[in-house]
């Protein structure tokens, strides 16, 4: 017989937890992804994310602005899905995250997932890289309303204006404005030679090489690339765009 | 050369509630899948995975059940991720965990101490734990997100508490006893 939910003991937390439950239940309950953490998920999202802190205060952070584990291979995540997820530079970026952090999942079963599906906020276009073709910039999702603050500014303003670059290039390519995404991902290599998308720009760039059908140099791109992050689903988008044998 | 990724077309939803769901959510529904084992990486994947899920569905989710189709999406999320490796993996570096626990004032030492006590509470039980105890899930919640009846929360909540219990005990003995050594 089902027993009424009034059964239900209290809490421990409100109950007789010992000193040492509460610590250790506590500690459980207040535990939650790091701001970069959020905002990686909400950037996959399409959204913003705000972040609450323990202060209590909240922080809004553009989605995806930071993003600092991106620089040991994360994946910028576009913010609509492909059908076909392995492979395809789209879902390429999404499913390449869950690899970088996760042990090689087996096959995932491709399906096609409608997502946020509004143009994704973005943030602030590059402040300091030169305007950019017009065929790409306006392309570029104006970034959500939600006040920004500036904490740690510097630094967002940073990687917002990486993602900036990115999303751009993306777009330009997605709108066939193929030489304007290398002219794109060429400025954006210039000005962040370390920067957190490397893996990204040169994927796109590798895209962009090949529709523009400049087979050899995409083919020698794909080739360094494929050797530096081997057994990543990028890797294996950029070796399929390129024709690279497996 | 590869045909470009051929692409859905984006469709309009509410980005809005979307966003609303996440920020109210996301939190939860990442500690439900740490707590639930898996490393925080893991868990992050998870949790993007759940929402693209939500994304996918959230005409359907009633703004009541939010919460609990999120976690009961992550959780099976994270029942695909395979549940003995999680745990093995949490099994492997006990001592390790054990070890550097040390110091008790360190929250991050505590949530390391609470997921190695979870790990010793029976797969079986240990969700319903986790929902009630730490993110006060509701019983009726629980079972819908379980598919569980009612009265099976209240028994699987009784008995994974006693294993809690004593898992946190014997943990808890360990760290003295170190302490004193």
């Amino acid at each position: 017989m089902n027993r009424p939910p009034a059964d239900l003991p209290e809490r421990l937390l409100a109950a007789d937890a010992t000193d040492f439950e509460r610590r250790l239940l506590r500690a459980a309950g207040e535990n939650g992804p790091s701001r970069t953490a959020s905002a990686r998920m909400a950037r996959a999202l399409g959204v913003t994310a705000a972040i609450g802190v323990t202060t209590g205060a909240v922080k809004t952070l553009a989605a995806g602005a930071a993003v600092s584990k991106a620089a040991a291979g994360t994946t910028v995540v576009w913010p609509w899905i492909s059908a076909g997820v392995v492979g395809l530079v789209v879902a390429g970026a999404v499913v390449g995250t869950r690899v970088r952090h996760a042990p090689p999942p087996p096959p995932r079963v491709t399906r096609a997932v409608t997502a946020p599906m509004t143009p994704p906020p973005a943030p602030p276009p590059p402040t300091s890289v030169a305007p950019e073709p017009a065929a790409a910039i306006e392309t570029l999702p104006s970034p959500p309303a939600p006040a920004r603050r500036n904490h740690g500014a510097a630094a967002t303003s940073e990687l917002a204006d990486q993602i900036g670059s990115i999303d751009a290039a993306r777009d330009a390519l997605a709108k066939g404005a193929d030489r304007a995404a290398l002219e794109i991902l060429r400025r954006y290599q210039d000005k962040y030679p370390a920067g957190s998308f490397r893996p990204e720009a040169t994927a796109l760039k590798v895209e962009a090489l090949v529709k523009l059908g400049r087979q050899s140099e995409a083919r020698a791109l794909a080739e360094r690339f494929v050797a530096e992050h081997r057994g990543s689903l990028l890797a294996g988008r950029v070796a399929a765009l390129a024709g690279l044998t497996p | 050369m590869a045909a470009p990724a051929e692409r859905i077309r984006p469709t309009e939803v509410d980005r809005v509630r979307l966003e609303r769901i996440f920020n109210d959510h996301h939190a939860t529904v990442w500690r439900a899948l740490c707590r639930r084992g898996l490393p925080p990486d893991a868990a992050e994947d998870a949790t993007q995975e759940t929402f693209l899920l939500a994304a996918e569905r959230l005409d359907d989710i009633q703004p009541e059940s939010e919460r609990a189709f999120l976690i009961g999406t992550a959780l099976r999320v994270a029942h695909t991720l395979g549940r003995k490796v999680v745990r093995w993996q949490l099994d492997e570096d006990m001592d390790q965990r054990l070890s550097s626990s040390r110091d008790t004032g360190d929250r991050r030492a505590d949530r390391q101490l609470c997921d190695l006590v979870l790990s010793k509470v029976d797969p079986d039980l240990v969700e319903v734990f986790v929902l009630y105890e730490i993110e006060g899930l509701t019983s009726p919640e629980i079972a819908q997100l379980l598919e569980i009846p009612l009265g099976s929360v209240a028994s699987r909540l009784r008995r994974a508490r006693e294993q809690f219990r004593a898992a946190a005990a014997r943990v808890e003995k360990n760290l003295q006893k170190e302490g004193e050594s």
